[in-house]
């Protein structure tokens, strides 16, 4: 329970949600679900080779109503995809909706067809016969910096999207007074991000009215239609709606524009009709943004007693063929080198970045982007310093965590932290997991144990709700600055709340209502939040980095602030008062003694209705926008420790997680079940990245992930049941002191586990330098050590679990 | 559907939720696209359309089955319960849990989870958490980290 | 990810069953479907593209568990992996038997799964990672066939040949399988799935009947099953510890496994040695 919850009725409590009841009964819409007579269904033509010229293709014999799209049919309503990053050297990868010559990974798109089903189009699909020349392949953002490696797009000045070095502080001097200098290597694979709901989208021409209606399941409406707008030539923009219904998980992955839905639309309109194309899963594992795939190289420089001086760190993202709009495949080493420094007071910092461009899927955002990589470097470079030294790892954090009263403190790469309170939480974590405890534990074990039992800590901050000036900091060419509501109060006296931001799954028809409820006092039953629609909702730039309900609670707070506003002027002149003399509270507005408190619904009748009862100089109606832009723009700062406790079983490499605990500060919590929920869905990828989950190529570029039994996501037999211990430091500049927390839950998975499987193979020789650190991995690595003799002294070099060949 | 091939098409009747309904489609129509499209029940959802993720989970004669690797055609004259059709105490009560607990996030595997869930209660009222953890595993949910649904399942149990 | 378009054809009886694939075209790519748990996925990512399917998942007689008079027992093919889950407690089976029916059937893939997979259906697709091929070759199991030509057995040990293929001739059905009413004394199974319900990376069941031969049978191989005989007076020796006893299982294990498993693969040798070596353990531990 919160702290302050006391103080508040509504804002901080486990208020059930008002979303669960349509899913319940299975009355949820889904961009599938939407029913549209008559709507036609496209089936892509993808590519089977990672890398080639399309020399010719034969189309399919159609039945009357059917229809064959190549790149040449569209040339003139679709421009090609362009992601741009405000970096200088950033090269530039024009993604078309239709290849149209050369095909750069396998599954990239090359023609559509359109039939009565998608089983049709199917049949049609698979009949298209497409001639490629082969290229030579690119699989690894190594091979992409090889030299004589081929460019993979013309005028290029080598493979790379993105490459950098910066130095922060006075770096030179600080490695030369160090006393250690600890080198590692770590990798975190491929993922996909794989919500339960595919990509899809159902667009709709409608020639007399020339009007596009575009519904999908994307995070970001407004600026979907952006692009679209952008896109497609011959359409202005405010002849585009897009409507977003209910959206089964989205994570990142739905942030983007993707040539598959410019295509659909594009057809669509052409076509003059309805066409719907939902992405099957093989489609979505093959197509729809990838993410990580990080290889890192950290070099902590540290004095023995374990502070660390400096911290030298490279970072080669496999981004992919193309950029996805609007991230760019920079997206991952960029985050990754802004924000290693993480809660350690480190001043002196080199970072390299570099993001190659290879024959495979293009990768994009992803829950976490770059901080689940960062950490795993950092944390796991932490363990193995303190290993060299012989101090505990948590001794090791605590000596270098930011003082509490440092705050607001400047990171190394100039983030702005705005509170946190960071020993305590360390110390939490120790003494929930039972620290001493499994220490001993281990001491007592027989040497001859079968399972090792290890523990792993594992620490990330979260920059969240941060706005355009950031952005722009980070390169961005689109700049989120803001989040809105638009709150309208009915004569009934009951309100609704029109908001930019777009669930999929956060609960934002609950939270925002809750802070509704807060400031007006009316019950949340009589709240309705309406999102996801254009032509409704005020402008915003939607839901992604952990920024909903600051940003959109921010502009609910606000605009409710002047609803009440309102209320009380209208009050004071029926009271004969002023306004400083009146209270609100039970969806009435109480004046002095001898004053029957006037309910809202009277109040709202003066203000739609009975104008005349109205003082002068107020304004009939009660809508109200509220267009909410942080006084601070660089964000509230969350943060976290996992901790983990692991059993490893030496004879088979099977890593079983015995317990796992997150100690989180997001400030005030608004709904503190919802926050929970945010956190344990995040652990839960955190921990099919430590353990299970990782798309794979072969050096030809060939998928080998290509359905949910080759990429295995975590279930109920993986994930246990997490603890959370909550903390409350609150922020100075945001609504209640609230911070976002969407994103830390699937953070510090691969760390923690990582250090807990390193701490519990430490008498064996074995230390992980993988995510996932698979059963075949920690087995290999094990043999490998007792191949070597064994663990050997304490610095001895360890035999690490798999890693690919330099 | 029309242009499929005449031999393909196939007549069915089924017990849908407990009305009976005719319909002709394609013997190569799952179950799930026949719930879907012609039946226009949508609560059953494709998550995989191979039989992993569970999404589309309903009960066939009162047993549940994958709707998205069951041919619709092998599913003649018997009786098919959806999310829509769910109805009955326990199942007031896993719904009444599941809000409780917070078992679901953005609602996609929620049908299919319900309905794995139903099935479990009735097969095993007094399951603890391991024989929850281990009935349900065919059942993917990418939101909530699984400690919600079986917290909601473990206060529907029989203890 | 649909099917492509075929014909759908559900039989009656058993005798239509083989009437229908009698009966097929010389251009019909037939396939027989059962609980189709393993053909479904297949058919939706058109790994398989029959024009004609015959169904006989709903023929009556198939569905059937009869205890014989030795107390064996024979499954009919459309039994489900759930009907065996469920299989009731009671002395008609003999001791020992119907707990490993129960466990090999409830440790396939995920409960809805199971309630339309069949036994039959498994056999006949032999996917090397499925369960009961080895299973019912450690049980000593034969499967009967029914084609145009009428019945005959074949050994369960001898039914699967290697990657989707069996003993079936075109033409033929599987009806049943027919399990020895010999008591069990004690058995081990185990498998390695990376999550639970996951298809296996290595599986391995031991059936102690009392014999001084203990035979280990290996699933997952990639091929057909593979049996490695392990002498029960030569394991005596091993009073060792736990871990010892393993090692040492494990080492006799490895040594007999044919090269032509997982080659090359040092960890799946291993997680095969290991699974084999584990349910051996469990027969030889005092349990």
């Amino acid at each position: 329970m919160n702290k302050a919850s006391a103080a508040y009725a509504s804002v901080g409590h486990p208020v059930r949600r008002t979303e669960d009841e349509r899913h319940l009964h299975g009355a949820g819409r889904f961009v599938a679900d939407i029913p549209w007579p008559g709507a036609l269904h496209l089936a892509f033509v993808r590519s089977t080779v990672a890398h080639g010229v399309v020399r010719a293709m034969r189309a399919p014999a159609l039945a009357a109503g059917e229809s064959f799209w190549t790149a040449a049919d569209l040339n003139d309503i679709a421009r090609p995809i362009v992601a741009k990053l405000n970096r200088p050297g950033f090269q530039v990868a024009a993604y078309p909706c239709l290849a149209t010559d050369r095909v750069r990974f396998a599954g990239q798109t090359i023609a559509a067809v359109v039939a009565s089903s998608r089983a049709r189009a199917e049949d049609l699909a698979e009949q298209v016969e497409v001639d490629i020349d082969p290229l030579p392949v690119i699989a690894s953002a190594r091979a992409a910096f090889a030299p004589g490696a081929p460019l993979m797009h013309e005028g290029w000045a080598g493979n790379h999207f993105m490459k950098f070095t910066r130095t922060f502080g006075d770096f030179d001097d600080a490695v030369a007074r160090a006393e250690v200098h600890l080198t590692r290597r770590y990798r975190m694979e491929r993922l996909a991000p794989s919500p339960l709901e595919t990509r899809g989208c159902l667009s709709v021409f409608d020639r007399a009215q020339g009007r596009l209606l575009f519904h999908t399941c994307c995070q970001r409406p407004h600026i979907q239609r952006d692009f679209l707008a952008e896109q497609l030539i011959g359409i202005d923009q405010h002849r585009i709606q897009v409507v977003v219904p209910d959206v089964g998980g989205a994570f990142g992955v739905k942030t983007n524009l993707y040539p598959e839905e410019l295509a659909v639309a594009a057809i669509s309109i052409r076509l003059g009709t309805a066409v719907r194309w939902i992405e099957d899963r093989m489609e979505h594992l093959l197509s729809a943004c990838h993410a990580r795939e990080n290889d890192e190289t950290v070099t902590l420089h540290a004095n023995r007693d374990g502070e660390i001086l400096a911290l030298e760190a490279e970072y080669l993202v496999d981004g992919g063929a193309y950029s996805m709009l609007p991230s760019t495949s920079a997206v991952e080493a960029n985050m990754s080198a802004n924000v290693m420094p993480g809660p350690y007071r480190i001043r002196n910092y080199r970072a390299t970045a570099m993001s190659a461009c290879t024959n495979k899927a293009p990768t994009g955002p992803y829950r976490g982007v770059g901080r689940p990589a960062a950490c795993f470097a950092m944390e796991r470079s932490l363990d193995e310093l303190a290993h060299v030294l012989g101090i505990e790892p948590h001794a090791l954090r605590r000596r270098n965590l930011i003082p509490t009263d440092a705050f607001p403190y400047t990171s190394a790469t100039g983030l702005v932290y705005d509170t946190g309170n960071y020993p305590p939480m360390m110390d939490t974590a120790v003494r929930a997991l039972g620290h001493a405890h499994v220490r001993a534990a281990q001491q007592a074990a027989p040497a001859d144990a079968r399972e090792r039992i290890g523990i792993g800590y594992a620490w990330y901050v979260e920059q969240t709700a941060h706005t355009a000036k950031e952005f722009f900091a980070r390169g961005s060419v689109v700049l989120y600055g803001f989040e809105s509501a638009r709150i309208r109060m009915d004569i009934a006296g009951s309100l609704t709340i029109e908001t930019s931001v777009c669930s999929h799954g956060q609960g934002h028809a609950t939270t925002l209502a809750q802070i509704a409820s807060e400031v007006t006092s009316i019950p949340i039953d009589r709240i309705s939040v309406r999102a996801g629609d254009t032509d409704v909702v005020p402008y915003g730039n939607g839901t992604f980095a952990s920024r909903s309900v600051v940003l959109a609670g921010g502009a609910v707070h606000q605009a409710c602030g002047r609803l009440v506003d309102r209320l009380r002027a209208i009050a004071a002149h029926l009271m004969q008062t002023t306004p400083d003399e009146l209270s609100v509270s039970a969806q009435a507005v109480h004046g002095p003694e001898g004053n029957a408190p006037l309910p809202f619904a009277r109040l709202a009748q003066v203000a739609l209705q009975y104008v005349h009862e109205l003082p002068d100089g107020i304004e009939p109606g009660l809508e109200f926008l509220a267009s909410y832009r942080p006084p601070v723009e660089t964000g509230a700062f969350s943060a976290g420790v996992h901790a983990a406790r692991v059993a490893v079983d030496t004879e088979t490499g099977v890593v079983r997680l015995l317990d796992y605990l997150v100690v989180e500060d997001c400030g005030q919590t608004i709904n503190p079940m919802i926050v929970d929920g945010q956190v344990y869905g995040g652990v839960a990828q955190g921990i099919g990245q430590a353990l299970l989950e990782e798309i794979r190529y072969d050096a030809q570029g060939q998928p080998g992930t290509v359905t949910l039994a080759d990429y295995l996501l975590p279930g109920f037999g993986e994930v246990p049941e997490v603890r959370i211990e909550h903390q409350h430091t609150l922020s100075p500049f945001t609504a209640y002191g609230m911070k976002g927390t969407g994103e830390g839950g699937c953070i510090g998975g691969p760390a923690a586990i990582g250090n807990a499987v390193t701490d519990a193979l430490r008498g064996l020789g074995v230390s992980v330098t993988r995510a996932p650190m698979t059963a075949r991995d920690v087995w290999t690595a094990l043999q490998a050590a007792r191949a070597r003799g064994g663990a050997g002294g304490r610095r001895a070099e360890p035999a690490y679990t798999w890693m690919p060949p330099q | 559907m029309m242009d499929a091939p005449a031999e393909a098409a196939i007549d069915l009747q089924l017990i849908v939720n407990g009305t009976v309904r005719q319909v002709r489609t394609e013997a190569r129509t799952s179950l799930c696209d026949l719930l879907r499209d012609a039946l226009h029940l949508t609560g059953t959802h494709a998550g995989c359309e191979h039989g992993v993720c569970g999404a589309c989970t309903v009960l066939l004669d009162g047993q549940p089955v994958r709707a998205c690797i069951t041919l619709a055609a092998a599913c003649d004259g018997r009786a098919v319960t959806t999310v829509e059709g769910l109805s009955g105490p326990l199942v007031d009560r896993l719904r009444a849990a599941f809000q409780a607990e917070h078992a679901l996030q953005c609602g996609y595997c929620t049908p299919g989870m319900l309905v794995s869930a139903v099935d479990l209660l009735e097969r095993k009222p007094g399951a603890d958490d391991d024989e929850i953890r281990r009935d349900m595993s065919g059942n993917l949910c990418r939101c909530t980290g699984y400690v919600g649904i079986v917290r909601a399942i473990r206060s529907c149990t029989r203890s | 990810m649909k099917p492509v378009p075929f014909r759908y054809q559900r039989a009656a009886s058993l005798e239509e069953a083989v009437a229908a694939l009698a009966g097929a075209g010389a251009d019909d790519d037939v396939r027989v479907i059962a609980g189709g748990q393993s053909l479904g996925p297949m058919l939706n990512l058109r790994l398989v593209r029959p024009t004609l399917l015959v169904d006989i998942h709903r023929i009556e007689g198939l569905r059937a568990i009869d205890v014989l008079p030795d107390r064996g027992v024979r499954i009919g093919a459309c039994v489900t992996h759930a009907m065996l889950e469920d299989l009731p407690s009671g002395d008609r089976l003999p001791p020992g038997l119907a707990d490993v029916l129960r466990h090999v059937a409830g440790g396939i893939a995920y409960r809805a799964i199971r309630c339309r997979g069949t036994i039959g259906g498994s056999l006949a697709h032999a996917d090397p990672a499925a369960d009961w091929p080895s299973a019912l070759a450690a049980l000593g199991a034969t499967i009967e066939l029914a084609g145009p030509a009428g019945r005959r057995s074949v050994a369960a040990s001898a039914f699967c040949l290697g990657l989707f293929e069996t003993a079936i001739e075109p033409g033929e059905v599987v009806a049943a399988v027919v399990l020895p009413g010999s008591v069990i004394r004690r058995w081990g199974h185990r498998k390695h799935c990376r999550k639970v319900g996951e298809f296996a990376h290595a599986m391995a069941i031991c059936i102690d009947r009392g014999g001084e031969a203990l035979e280990a049978w290996l699933g997952a191989t990639g091929g057909a099953p593979v049996a490695i005989a392990l002498d029960r007076g030569a394991l005596a020796g091993t009073a060792g510890s736990e871990a010892q006893r393993r090692a040492l299982l494990r080492e006799r294990i490895a040594a007999a496994l044919p090269d032509s498993i997982a080659t090359g693969d040092a960890y799946a040798r291993h997680l095969h040695a290991q699974m084999a070596a584990e349910a051996v353990n469990d027969i030889l531990a005092n349990r």
